[in-house]
């Protein structure tokens, strides 16, 4: 009794654990130095609009004069990575009886094509 | 035996999923040294108030813009226009900056300007163009197709009626 518990109990056991722990497997973030370029831009004057006149419609663009500072630079990015167990019962029947039913259906196959509609004569010899 | 395969059934039925994203922090560390430049730059994504003032019957146009990519933006002046030659006098519009919380730019439509606008949209009107206005925009307009006298301008109002289509509020 023991000993079916045991063998049973372990792997269920194991399974728990696998599950349970799946989550705290992805670690810490990876650190990644990834270049940009930094601009700072302090504008100088006021916007200023250029007028454009086409099918009754009028077109403004918009610029500025401004002072801008571009400072290559490498930003630190953090890279994370999570992973959990996904498993739910529902899955698990689906995935289950497909295969069951994968195995039933051969069986039967060969059942039926060999076995009970087997045509070939026995005493041909 | 069968314990050992529904063990493994079970593994491989478990499965586990995966995702992984990656956040830009505020640390950085300069490898260069910096370019200053002064230069013209498009003032790009900035929101704009268009404004006309305010009739005695309380008309007036108030319209959200902005600016794309580059910079521009595209105003439609056949309201001001129709405000202008419906109300008999000039327009002045005012584009009033979000950002800096003042008026950025004021134009005047004069009654000729007006003229011209409710020519060309006519003339895009006829070619099939749609006529976007907005209703209080489109009640100017059958009011100054009613009041005006001058029959060429009446039929490029009509031109124009003949192609309206509403522009919803959230528009």
């Amino acid at each position: 009794m023991s000993r079916t518990l045991y063998k049973t109990g372990l792997p269920l056991a194991l399974m728990a654990a696998l599950i349970l722990t799946l989550p705290a497997c992805g670690g810490g973030p990876e650190e990644i130095w990834q270049p940009e370029v930094l601009v700072e831009e302090q504008p100088l004057e006021d916007v200023r609009f250029k007028e454009t006149f086409t099918a009754g419609k009028m077109s403004l663009t918009a610029t500025r004069r401004v002072r801008a500072k571009e400072t290559p630079i490498e930003r630190l990015h953090l890279h994370y990575t999570e992973t959990w167990s996904d498993f739910d019962w529902d899955s698990f029947g689906l995935v289950f009886w497909s295969v069951l039913g994968g195995i039933v259906s051969v069986g039967l196959y060969f059942l039926f094509a060999f076995v009970v509609f087997d045509t070939t004569d026995d005493d041909e010899d | 035996m069968m314990m050992k395969i529904s063990l493994l059934l079970c593994l491989l039925l478990c499965g586990c999923a995966t995702r992984s994203w990656t956040e830009a922090t505020d640390q950085y560390r300069t490898t260069g040294l910096s370019n200053e430049v002064v230069e013209d730059r498009a003032v790009a994504g900035e929101f704009f108030e268009l404004r006309t003032p305010m009739e005695a019957d309380g008309f007036h146009i108030v319209e959200s813009v902005n600016t794309d990519d580059t910079g521009r933006m595209q105003i439609d002046l056949l309201p001001p226009a129709l405000q202008c030659l419906h109300y008999g006098h000039d327009v002045n519009l005012e584009l009033y900056s979000f950002e800096e919380e003042k008026v950025v730019y004021t134009r005047t439509l004069t009654t000729e300007e007006s003229r011209g606008v409710i020519r060309e949209q006519s003339v895009q009107a006829k070619l099939g163009a749609e006529i976007r206005l907005r209703k209080r925009a489109a009640d100017l307009l059958d009011k100054l197709i009613q009041s005006t006298s001058d029959r060429e301008l009446r039929e490029q109002l009509d031109a124009i009626r003949n192609k309206v289509k509403l522009r919803l509020e959230w528009e």
